[in-house]
């Protein structure tokens, strides 16, 4: 897969450029969230706490005296000190140690209520209590600053997380990159924007930023095209030599260069910190492959038109020939019939010819109306004139192109009463009930009705056109409303061109409505359901 | 099939189309039923027929190679009352209707069967003659009585509102043939409301409803879509 190759190919650039970063920067390695925390000065409220906590011990001691020894009880004060310790850090630890130690000898050694330390074992529980402090503060410090370290690696990790289930949902390049802007913009605490490769060579354009619109300078496209060119960061906080206070970072494999995230960090910051950093490379690597997919997907769809339209010309092209022809073969064959053997035929010999004729002529018109309707719907936005027109009248107007072409078809009418007005184009929804009513016409057997039901439900006219034919199975219909689908069995003059239910499929579809087939009349033929949403006429004036 | 032969003197019809063919087979049909026929190939040529010759009644194709049909129906209504039929290709609704209202008295979608016109053709010439205005419709079943404002059908009154009378009558006086639905509706609701086409649905589904009419297979009111209506009367062979 050809995802998986630039997966690896495409996290070196973007890390090299982060190797040249990181020796520019020592001292704000923090990640942010614990410099947000940890502040600039003392945490004078670590320290407050460490002194409150001796102050509770020495209660507790003093509480406790009878019961233990106060050599034993003297742990007490150590366990205040490991706490402050684990709390805030070295510093509060020694204030813990000292104070703890005052409080000892000052409330509990002899004597009491004197810092005189009369003993050498007194001296010794002073130095114990800083020597714990010593070692325990820098190590509960450290562990603190791990397990924030840990915190923030993991809120890192969630909004990665959170990125890549929004970037798969993404279903093009712009959706991707609007949801990379923003979290960059959070990650980074800048103002950002995603580039893309235009157009035209080496131009760039904005395809989204956060939170405001970018109008990037000459100068900051430029730092932009030599990170896409060279698929390093470039502009602010790199070597680059550019004029652009943004700082650009490649979304790039070593073969393409997707996109270009721009971010611009607050005027006062000095540099990007290397976790930072390392976010920043991997949100831009989901870019890639964010990208990667939409466009993969893209090339997909494209491909899956271009063979579509191919297949369809070529049915276009077979129909065209086929059933263009194969009338006017008739129509010059029985033309030439009368004109050759005209005085030798019969009157009834005549008159067949003449009507081979006729109803040849007709299919070749209802054929090239076919044609003509499909190119309609072909050039997508069919223009509607829409009018308010009764659905009888629609019907009626069918049912009589249909008797002209089908003289001895049989129909068995079953309109509700006051059925309302529709507002459609008229031409259109007429032509998409004649191909319906032709397809029943042609699968019907001889005496059997179709029948032709209509009534409103629910906000839309139902017209329900049922025949007695074979009917169709259920995997094959939806199939049976592609163009130039008709169902193989038979002689193909029966069952049409394949282009009257696809095109009365696009003309009710047109309307915002919609052709199904369903199960046939108990169990035998098929019925085509025809919905179309009713809308209420305008108040009447009088009458 | 003998109307027009049996008229006494041969009414002249003028075909005014590009199509050779299409002239052709119209002289050979027309002219079986005993109509004298005229062609012409362009605008220009079928004006100045026109004007010489007289014709009883103008064939008029829509799709003319040096003026456009309307423009040659604009024209010759500028100096002639003659019945115009024209014709069109399918899938132009509006262009009927702009040609009916330009003074048009109906319309043949092309490609049309000779019967269709013939009839057409028939109808407008007893129209051109004035003596056959006749106060009573009946057919048998509906009787309309335009001097009496009465409508019975099967020998029963139907009871219509005035605007359903209206419509009737409006429709009746000219029988098979077209009346736009903009033309109905100027003169039954007046100016202004000739897009207001749902008044007119509604109206002629409650007239229908009173003639016992399916809007499906209608008998008497026959609706042309996106053009107007036509009250359809059973052809008589001789007219008094």
């Amino acid at each position: 897969m050809p995802v998986s190759t630039g997966h690896g190919a495409r996290t070196d650039a973007p890390r090299a450029s982060l190797q040249g970063e990181r020796g520019g920067c020592k001292s704000s390695g923090y990640p942010k969230p614990l410099a947000r925390q940890a502040g600039p000065g003392p945490n004078w409220r670590a320290y407050g706490e460490s002194l409150l906590a001796v102050a509770v011990a020495a209660l507790v001691v003093r509480l406790l005296e009878g019961q233990a020894g106060i050599e034993n009880l003297a742990l007490i004060f150590v366990t205040v000190v490991v706490a402050s310790a684990v709390r805030g850090g070295l510093g509060p630890a020694l204030a813990a140690a000292l104070a703890g130690s005052f409080a000892y000898s000052f409330f509990f050694a002899e004597p009491r209520l004197s810092l005189h330390i009369s003993r050498e074992s007194e001296l010794v529980t002073l130095f114990l209590f800083v020597l714990v402090a010593l070692i325990c503060g820098p190590l509960a410090a450290r562990l603190r600053t791990q397990v924030l370290l840990l915190r923030a690696a993991h809120a890192d990790t969630a909004a990665l997380q959170r990125l890549s289930e929004r970037l798969a949902a993404a279903l093009d390049a712009t959706t991707a990159a609007c949801a990379v802007a923003e979290q960059l913009a959070a990650t980074l605490d800048a103002r950002t924007c995603v580039l893309v490769p235009g157009g035209e060579p080496r131009s760039l354009e904005t395809i989204a930023w956060h939170p405001d619109a970018e109008t990037l300078a000459a100068t900051d496209l430029t730092a932009a095209r030599w990170a896409c060119e060279h698929r390093q960061a470039a502009g602010r906080f790199t070597d680059t030599p550019a004029a652009t206070r943004w700082w650009f970072l490649p979304a790039a494999t070593e073969e393409r260069c997707h996109a270009v995230i721009g971010a611009r960090l607050p005027e006062e910051a000095m540099t990007i910190a290397p976790e930072r950093l390392r976010l920043a490379a991997a949100i831009a690597q989901q870019l890639v492959l964010a990208m990667e997919r939409t466009r993969l997907a893209a090339d997909l769809e494209q491909a899956r038109l271009q063979s579509e339209t191919e297949g369809l010309r070529n049915a276009l092209l077979s129909s065209v020939s086929h059933d263009l022809r194969s009338p006017l073969a008739a129509m010059i064959g029985a033309a030439t019939s009368l004109r050759a053997y005209g005085a030798e035929l019969t009157p009834e010999k005549r008159s067949e010819l003449a009507t081979t004729l006729l109803e040849e002529g007709q299919r070749l018109d209802r054929y090239i109306q076919n044609l003509l309707d499909m190119a309609r719907l072909g050039h997508g936005g069919l223009p509607l004139e829409r009018d308010w027109t009764a659905a009888g009248d629609l019907l009626g107007a069918a049912l009589a192109r249909l008797q002209r072409y089908h003289p001895d078809i049989l129909l068995d009418l079953q309109l509700e009463p006051d059925l309302p007005l529709l507002y459609v184009h008229a031409a259109l929804v007429e032509q998409a009930l004649l191909n319906i009513l032709e397809n029943a016409a042609g699968f019907s057997p001889a005496g059997a009705p179709i029948r032709i039901a209509a009534r409103a439900e629910g906000g839309q006219l139902l017209i329900d056109i049922s025949d007695r034919g074979p009917g169709v199975p259920p995997a094959e219909r939806s199939r049976i409303f592609e163009t130039f689908y008709s169902a193989g069995r038979g002689d193909r003059k029966a069952h049409g061109t394949g282009l009257g239910l696809s095109i009365c499929r696009g003309m009710i579809g047109a309307h915002g409505g919609s052709v199904e087939l369903l199960d046939g009349l108990e169990g035998a033929g098929a019925t085509f359901r025809v919905r179309l949403p009713l809308i209420e006429p305008p108040a009447l004036v009088d009458e | 099939m003998s109307a027009g032969a049996e008229h006494s003197t041969r009414a002249r019809i003028l075909v005014v189309d590009d199509e050779r063919q299409i002239r052709r087979f119209l002289r050979i049909a027309l002219e079986s039923q005993g109509y004298e026929v005229l062609e012409a190939a362009t605008g220009r040529e079928g004006l100045a027929l026109a004007a010489m010759r007289q014709p009883e009644l103008v064939v008029l194709d829509l799709g003319l190679p040096d003026l456009e049909g309307h423009a040659v129906l604009a024209e010759l209504r500028g100096w002639s009352a003659v019945p115009v039929i024209v014709l069109s290709v399918r899938a132009g609704e509006g262009e009927k209707v702009h040609a009916l209202d330009g003074g048009a008295n109906d319309y043949v979608t092309k490609p049309f069967g000779i019967e269709e016109l013939a009839a057409r053709v028939r109808v407008l010439l007893r129209g051109a003659q004035p003596s056959t205005a006749e106060p009573i419709v009946d057919d048998g079943n509906l009787r309309i009585d335009l001097a009496r404002r009465e409508v019975t059908l099967a020998g029963r009154p139907v009871s219509l509102t005035r605007k359903e009378y209206d419509l009737l009558a409006l429709l009746a006086q000219a029988p098979n043939r077209v009346l736009t639905q903009g033309q109905l509706l100027e003169k039954l609701w007046g100016c202004g409301h000739d897009r207001d086409t749902h008044y007119l649905r509604i109206l002629v589904a409650k007239l229908r409803q009173k003639l016992g009419d399916d809007a499906a297979m209608p008998r008497y009111l026959v609706t042309e879509p996106g053009v107007g209506y036509r009250f359809r009367m059973p052809e008589k062979a001789d007219a008094p």
